[in-house]
């Protein structure tokens, strides 16, 4: 490669990603500085929407323009451009008015993550398997897009509130989730341990629940691949808590198959 | 393949009305993808896209390849663009005569955007050998299209004069690559009015009747939003398809005959029908 296309393509680059790059004072490289920018927000603004929703355009605009200053773009497509939002919050001003923004871009980087992950295929036919051999011997296919996270904040209400539309006929609506956020978020300060969800997406939306430390533990044996048995003993003398939640998780397809455990 | 053959962009926000829409009564030949937009490992994307295939010819657009780049593209991403090939057996597959990303800071950093490439031999070595990487991965020849573009790199780098014009240059690559032309009438168009050239439509033509017909795979139709930018008029696909589009549609289809045709419109986007009705006048006019 002659230096000269490769000397022109790092100059060009790098007028137009880098904001204190004067790019030479010409007007086309301010077309590409600003396509670069819209075309960052427009892609912030559909892998962020909770964010956006509670911060509003304006504000929104102005963090995502600041994330896009502040982080190498390396990702071939947009969608996978903006997974430091959380970090970047966490070490920003913003942080210290608004402390739970950085939970919401982690959560809607996750929710983002589980909707593009692989779809699991649900085998029914499986299931017959807890009759018919040990529970040492089989363990849960977990669905691929189940992910365990811990949040201070209420992430499902503000979830809630970023798809309740702003318009009269839903104010009442809004205005009771506010309320409750509210007192969710006083709650959240004074909490000693963040409370675990699971995020997942059943067909294509990504959906979270709370999860208690039981269920967690066995979730987490789950992801770990463990023995039908490990899993079971995470619930102790709670058969009852535990057969509800299996056949919750079936139901909710966070389970998709039970599968033979094959020796390495 | 149907004479004349047309289709539609198919946006997100049409998808459903697409799926729905009564091809007989209104025909649609075929819709265009972006590539990008389908490179996720699951979803809902990937079950839209089945169910597109059934009911339409696809075209597959990459916008993310930037095969002038002077860096090569990743493996990783041409297994998912292959991958979307595979899996869609689309009619076209085309990506852009452009760059989008470079070296900045020991990382290659990718703008996402179509940036212009010089028009010499370096660069045409350059973007050659990367569309046979496509083209070997993904077994088929593919289309490139010609670019709207606000600066020419002489301006960034005085070392990287053109030495060939634009057609030059595009018959050179398709003759060296194996690869075919998608011809956007409306990128010609918005360079013709930001370089001042008077009487653009003649000087476009002049330099279409240089171009061979068999390299002509694809025609781009669009408009653009009048309100520029820093002076230049952007090429944003926000607008109906311009009337200097169409006429200009009319004299290329009268050079090479009828070649499929699509309606590009990706911001702005306008109701289903309104869009369908621009395939109509297409239609028409590939019709006389």
């Amino acid at each position: 490669m002659t230096n000269a296309l490769v000397d022109f393509q790092n100059k060009l680059i790098a007028h137009i990603v880098q904001p204190d790059n004067t790019g030479a004072k010409l007007p086309a490289v301010e077309v590409y500085k600003n396509n670069f920018i819209e075309n960052g927000i427009r892609a912030l603004s559909i892998s962020y929407p909770t964010l956006l929703n509670v911060l509003g355009e304006s504000d929104f605009r102005r963090l995502a323009a600041s994330y896009l200053a502040s982080v190498t773009k390396i990702e071939f497509d947009w969608a996978d451009f903006g997974a430091q939002m959380s970090d970047f919050i966490l070490s920003s001003e913003v942080s210290q008015d608004l402390p739970y923004l950085s939970e919401i871009a982690d959560f809607d980087w996750c929710r983002q993550m589980s909707e593009r992950s692989k779809d699991t295929l649900f085998d029914t036919d499986s299931f017959m398997k807890l009759s018919s051999v040990a529970p040492s011997k089989v363990r849960f296919k977990v669905n691929e897009s189940a992910k365990l996270v811990s949040y201070y904040f209420p992430m499902p209400l503000f979830l809630k509130l970023s798809t309740i539309p702003e318009t009269n006929e839903y104010m009442e609506e809004r205005k009771e989730i506010l309320n409750a956020l509210k007192n969710a978020i006083n709650d959240a300060i004074n909490l000693d341990e963040p409370r675990s969800y699971v995020v997942w997406k059943a067909e294509y939306k990504a959906e979270i629940e709370p999860i208690d430390v039981r269920s967690n533990n066995a979730f987490n044996a789950m992801l770990n691949r463990q023995s039908v048995e490990q899993v079971l003993s995470c619930f102790g003398e709670s058969t009852e808590q535990m057969a509800t939640w299996i056949e919750d998780c079936i139901a909710k397809r966070l389970i998709c198959a039970v599968e033979d455990i094959t020796p390495c | 393949m149907p004479n004349p053959f047309i289709g539609v962009g198919l946006r997100h926000p049409h998808y459903e009305q697409s799926l729905s829409h009564n091809t007989a009564e209104t025909p649609i030949d075929f819709v265009e993808i972006h590539a990008e937009n389908f490179f996720a490992d699951g979803g809902i994307s990937i079950a839209l896209l089945e169910d597109v295939c059934e009911k339409y010819a696809l075209s597959v657009h990459g916008t993310s390849l930037g095969l002038g780049s002077a860096v090569a593209v990743p493996n990783e991403v041409l297994e998912k663009f292959a991958r979307l090939i595979q899996i869609s057996q689309p009619a076209f597959v085309s990506e852009h005569l452009c760059f989008n990303r470079a070296r900045l800071n020991e990382k290659v950093v990718h703008t996402g955007d179509l940036l212009p490439i010089p028009y010499n031999i370096e660069s045409l070595k350059n973007i050659v050998s990367h569309i046979q990487q496509v083209q070997d991965k993904i077994r088929r020849p593919i289309l490139i299209e010609n670019l709207s573009a606000y600066l020419s790199p002489e301006q960034i780098s005085p070392e990287s004069l053109d030495s060939m014009s634009e057609v030059e240059f595009l018959v050179e690559m398709c003759s060296r690559a194996g690869c075919g032309l998608l011809l956007d009438l409306n990128n010609l168009i918005v360079n013709a009015l930001n370089q001042d050239i008077a009487m653009p439509i003649e000087h476009i033509l002049s330099n279409i009747r240089q171009l061979p017909s068999d390299y002509v795979g694809e025609i781009h139709l669009a408009g653009y939003t009048e309100q520029g930018v820093n002076g230049f008029i952007v090429d944003d696909h926000g607008a109906a398809v311009s009337n200097q589009c169409w006429d200009l549609y009319t004299e290329t289809i009268a050079l090479f005959g009828n070649k499929p045709t699509l309606i590009e419109w990706d911001t702005q986007l306008p109701d289903w029908y309104e869009l369908v009705a621009q395939t109509e006048i297409a239609r028409s006019k590939a019709s006389i």
